[in-house]
């Protein structure tokens, strides 16, 4: 089965943030990603938002309020991803 | 002079802020100042106006001035926690909070100054807001505290550190100085003002010369560099992480700025160098601390981070034990002359020094200070857990450290493992409610004791073994024991250095699995090389090799003799020879580029952490 972009953001949600107690598949695909769900950090926004420009060419948003709505879960974040990413990086 | 005089460059018409929520002049501000010095209570002796603004610079600092002019200090809180906020709200010395927060207290300045629709409308309606207020005068005596600011890495007994007027505007007045900040200049801050760094640098500091400062704090990358891109800014006031961030930038996308301010944490050398080459910038560093004020400067350019300088008028040195010494007009009068602080320095020619780490149990995660037993006693506190040891190991890229805690929970005599798993998440929720989410530890075991030795000390290095990490904080088996190298007896050109081979060193993996044997690739990788790079570290790449032979074999728990040396007709010919109690296991040449960065794992000794350490200076 092909990976999906949302198995994708989780592992390397563990990868770029190092968190060596975390299971890439218990990450739940609508759980809040920072402070209540995962626990992660503001530090961890800007670490995630790199890795993400790094491996799929989008860049955050120029405004601080949407990018709390697109950091907030997994699915936010793929959702963000199909409509900025080139298609080739979503294959 | 016996007074500052805020706003002096200002005529009535220049701007004071910008951004996306619009421009504001001087004029502006004194009115909108007017307007809510009106609304707060009288002063008594010792009286504070609480600060807690999260989105308006403009609205915090037309608060500023509006609790100086009625005779108030101002507080603020150590970060915008409710918890934190409302401790401060307590103290019997604060007479009121100025907010633009949603947390309901009576004061929300942007109600006061209709700076948004839908409320300001309600304030009409009501008929508040009817009469014209006139302008107040910002000129602040030298004495005199104007501000409280409340230190608390984590939680614990908040500490208030009281700011004069001389110590802060004076500081305010020596940075514009140095940094030569002039009117027009247009400063964007990317950190919060509600520190002492933001307060500083994003609004006392253009306060004090005529210069203006955004309205929003842009957190992410993107956002940043649309403040500066929308509004041709100058000047950039962040953090290191941040500054990492920008490596997802364009390269010039910050090309209007003339300066970039790092505080609150060490800029890590890779961040510096890959901002100067993508953004063509040197950041300017700033050492200080709540307590002391700005102590020291540097520019980051590409290479090796130089001694740190003080400011003018800031007199450093070092005490018996190391610790930095500080005298400087912005040490508040009350406290000792010199102040020794937190920080183990190392005195640098031309009256400068080297920053080499804190002395206290203090570290800084993410540019906050974090107090280690403050988080292990907050774990301790839990129900179900006994005991509890949390230690601090240095992290990638801006982040600084993070912590590792080690739990040993209340015996239970069901002991499912379900159990320890919810006893974690039951410590994080704990913490939660305490700590920053930046200071939770980032692994946490469980563990049915602590390691700890006869006189109840854990030692560091039995608390890393818990988590699979040897003394640097790397995973143990991936790190080679490096000695201190030395010129051997009789060569002109050359190091050796002693290795010991941990037993359960990751390289042996892989090839027989009951013949552990060192391949010749990873004693070139991981033991030559970065020897090479130690001795010789202008050379680059390998270019060819010769005459190599791997005639002993390097097993387990081995301690080696590493030498490598050249001579002065052929520099990039280097002669290696590893030895193994006196006798030649491995030898033979290699032929390096003599400028080269692009080298194949030169310079490096991933993954084998940390290399030869050379002795001596």
């Amino acid at each position: 089965m092909a990976e999906t972009l949302e198995d994708r953001l989780k592992n390397l949600i563990v990868e770029s943030l190092a968190l060596e107690d975390v299971d890439p598949a218990e990450i739940r695909t609508e759980e809040a990603l920072f402070v209540e769900g995962l626990g992660l950090d503001s530090i961890d926004a800007l670490e995630l938002a790199l890795a993400i420009q790094e491996e799929f060419g989008v860049a955050t948003s120029p405004d601080d309020e949407r990018n709390r709505e697109i950091f907030f879960s997994v699915k936010t974040l793929a959702d963000f991803i199909r409509a900025e990413a080139d298609a080739s990086v979503l294959e | 002079m016996t007074a500052f005089e805020l706003l002096g460059d200002h005529d009535p018409d220049t701007i004071v802020a910008f951004g996306d929520a619009g421009t504001k002049t001087a004029a502006d501000l004194l009115s909108d100042a007017a307007r809510i010095s009106r609304a707060l209570p009288p002063a008594f002796d010792g009286s504070q106006v609480l600060l807690v603004f999260e989105k308006d610079r403009y609205a915090m600092a037309a608060a500023f001035l509006a609790a100086l002019d009625r005779g108030h200090a101002v507080a603020l809180p150590p970060n915008g926690r409710r918890d934190s906020v409302l401790a401060v709200h307590e103290r019997p010395e604060t007479a009121i909070v100025l907010h633009d927060t949603e947390a309901g207290f009576p004061l929300r300045v942007p109600d006061l100054l209709e700076l948004d629709g839908e409320r300001a409308e309600r304030m009409l309606r009501s008929g508040e807001s009817a009469e014209e207020p006139s302008l107040v005068m910002p000129i602040v005596p030298r004495e005199g505290v104007i501000a409280t600011v409340y230190t608390s890495g984590t939680t614990g007994p908040m500490t208030p550190c009281r700011k004069t007027s001389a110590e802060l505007l004076g500081e305010a007045e020596g940075l514009a100085r140095t940094f030569d900040v002039v009117p027009g200049d247009r400063i964007v801050g990317a950190v919060a003002p509600g520190h002492i760094y933001g307060l500083l640098f994003t609004i006392l500091l253009p306060l004090m010369r005529g210069a203006s400062f955004s309205r929003e704090t842009p957190h992410h990358a993107s956002a940043v560099a649309h403040c500066v891109g929308t509004h041709r800014a100058s000047i950039l006031v962040s953090v290191p992480v941040q500054l990492r961030a920008f490596g997802a930038l364009a390269g010039r996308s910050l090309a209007q700025l003339r300066r970039v301010f790092s505080s609150t944490g060490p800029l890590p050398d890779s961040v510096a160098r890959d901002f100067h080459e993508r953004h063509g910038l040197a950041v300017t560093e700033i050492f200080g601390s709540t307590e002391t004020g700005g102590i020291a400067w540097r520019m980051r350019f590409a290479g090796d981070p130089e001694p740190w300088q003080p400011f003018p008028g800031v007199q450093v040195s070092v005490g018996e034990t190391g610790r930095l010494r500080v005298d400087s007009p912005f040490l508040h009068p009350e406290l000792t002359r010199p102040f020794e602080t937190g920080d183990l320095i190392e005195p640098a020619p031309d009256g400068g020094f080297i920053h080499l780490g804190r002395a206290d149990g203090i570290v800084k995660i993410g540019g906050r200070r974090v107090r280690i037993q403050e988080v292990e006693d907050g774990i301790r506190k839990c129900s179900g857990v006994e005991d509890a040891a949390v230690l601090a190991v240095p992290a990638p890229a801006g982040r600084g450290h993070r912590l590792l805690a080690a739990i040993v929970p209340v015996p239970d005599p069901k002991g499912a493992a379900e159990a320890e798993g919810a006893l974690l998440s039951d410590v994080k929720a704990v913490l939660l409610e305490k700590f920053e989410p930046t200071c939770l530890p980032r692994r946490m075991v469980c563990v049915d004791a602590l390691p700890k030795e006869a006189n109840g000390k854990v030692p560091r290095e039995r608390l890393l073994r818990l988590f699979g990490m040897g003394a640097d904080g790397r995973p143990a088996n991936w790190r080679l024991a490096w000695g201190e190298s030395s010129r051997p007896e009789g060569v002109v050109d050359g190091l050796e250095c002693p290795v010991d081979v941990p037993p359960d060193y990751a390289w042996f993996e892989g090839h027989f699995e009951d013949y552990p044997v060192l391949a010749g690739a990873v004693q070139l990788k991981e033991l030559i090389l970065p020897m090479v790079a130690r001795a010789f570290p202008e050379l680059g790449r390998i270019e060819s090799m010769s005459r190599i032979k791997f005639t002993g074999r390097i097993v387990p728990g081995d301690r080696l003799l590493v030498r490598v040396e050249r001579r002065p007709a052929k520099r990039t010919r280097v002669v290696f020879e590893i030895r193994k109690q006196g006798e030649v296991c491995s030898r033979g040449i290699l032929t390096l580029a003599a400028h080269g960065t692009d080298a194949v794992g030169a310079g490096r000794s991933a993954p084998g952490g940390r290399g030869p350490v050379r002795t001596g200076s």
